[in-house]
């Protein structure tokens, strides 16, 4: 036995709920269900009521649509936000990959590589950037030098 | 007796290696109290190791130019209790004294592959001739009990058979040949194959991230939950090829 059913997750494309976006269901004579996404207008290009568009609207109701359009801008706000999260999280792990390449540098100038002096050369093991590092690696070129 | 305590970095192969070796072993000097308790086993090639090595090391072992010759050190542990670090981490917390707390009664300990870290492995999954299997032990880190005859033999033969597969004279029938360069499958093998293994005592870090979090990792989806990382990976974001300097 074939149905046809949309699903209840509709949502309006615009606030003057002239465009509609859902998906119907099918499911043939021996079971096999598909799905098929729609993009439907109120009216056509002459201005004439689109029949699909107010089965849909009677289908689910204007409410739902409205519910589910609102439920899908907090969800896509959400899912942005979670976005952007991971992707300034992903910057600071990439950061954080070249400040260690940039100290283990540091640590190859002979005056910081001989140094003995190791609370300094913790405190740029431990430097938050490249300044920090700039830094260290300053005052310990300046103790060595010092101390020719 | 007290058992002994160390640490057994290995750098063998590239230069890169020794580096970030010696920064490891300085990390973790610059945070482990009592620093005259700490211990660290330096295992790399001669021809690398100059007075930061001397230096920062207290036990010095030289190995060959293998790519896996990190297992080959591990075996050759000085130590009771053995921490054993992948020499491409730093260490940045103070709780690395703690280490020794995580043996409990285990007769070694490994970080975890989780299905929720899965985003950052290259692979994981594999077929065996029994179905689907995937591998859920990380050798980045381990902390073993040297003292235990069945884990010195352990070691040695997670050793002899990552050589012997590397080299082809070893291979299960039934196995993907891209397998053949990760030690994580003769650790797979071992732990899920040998029956002689069968009743070790394998264990997982608590909060395991702690101990071995990949920098490759996202922060906001994985992190961990009871501290600050300990140990950092920063293994898949460097170039290991290109001169540092």
């Amino acid at each position: 036995m074939s149905r046809k059913q949309w699903m209840d997750n509709a949502f309006w494309e615009t606030d003057e709920k002239k465009e509609l976006n859902c998906i119907l269901e099918l499911e043939d004579d021996v079971g096999r269900v598909t799905h098929q996404q729609m993009f439907l207008r109120r009216h056509d290009k002459d201005g004439n009521p689109n029949e699909l568009f107010n089965e849909v609207v009677d289908a689910l109701g204007e409410e739902r649509i409205d519910q589910e359009t609102a439920d899908r801008v907090e969800r896509k706000k959400a899912e942005a936000e979670e976005d952007k999260i991971r992707e300034e999280e992903h910057n600071k792990a990439r950061k954080l990959e070249k400040l260690f390449n940039y100290k283990l540098e540091a640590f190859e100038v002979d005056e910081i590589k001989n140094s003995k002096n190791r609370k300094l050369k913790a405190k740029l093991r431990r430097a938050k950037s490249k300044i920090e590092v700039d830094m260290y690696s300053i005052m310990i070129l300046q103790e060595e030098l010092e101390a020719e | 007796m007290e058992k002994s305590k160390g640490f057994v970095i290995v750098a063998s192969k590239k230069r890169n290696f020794y580096l970030y070796a010696i920064n490891l072993a300085e990390s973790i000097r610059d945070f482990y109290e009592p620093e005259d308790e700490c211990k660290i086993c330096l295992v790399t090639e001669e021809q690398f190791l100059d007075d930061r090595g001397r230096d920062v090391a207290d036990d010095i072992i030289f190995c060959d130019d293998h790519y896996r010759a990190k297992l080959w050190g591990m075996a050759k542990s000085p130590y009771d209790l053995t921490m054993y670090i992948d020499a491409d981490m730093e260490c940045e917390h103070e709780d690395i004294v703690k280490v020794w707390d995580e043996m409990k009664d285990h007769d070694m300990v490994f970080s975890a592959l989780t299905d929720d870290r899965d985003y950052i492995y290259a692979e994981r999954d594999f077929d065996t001739p029994e179905g689907v299997s995937k591998f859920t032990l990380c050798g980045g880190v381990c902390l073993y009990d040297m003292t235990k005859p069945i884990v010195r033999e352990f070691m040695q033969d997670w050793w002899d058979l990552t050589y012997r597969q590397m080299n082809d004279t070893w291979w299960p029938e039934g196995y993907a040949d891209s397998l053949k360069s990760w030690d994580q499958f003769s650790l797979w093998w071992l732990v899920e194959k040998e029956e002689k293994y069968k009743d070790l005592k394998v264990g997982i870090f608590d909060d395991d991230l702690r101990w071995n979090y990949y920098n490759a990792l996202n922060w906001a989806i994985t992190k961990p939950d009871t501290g600050p990382v300990i140990l950092r990976h920063f293994s898949a974001g460097l170039n290991k090829d290109k001169p540092i300097v």
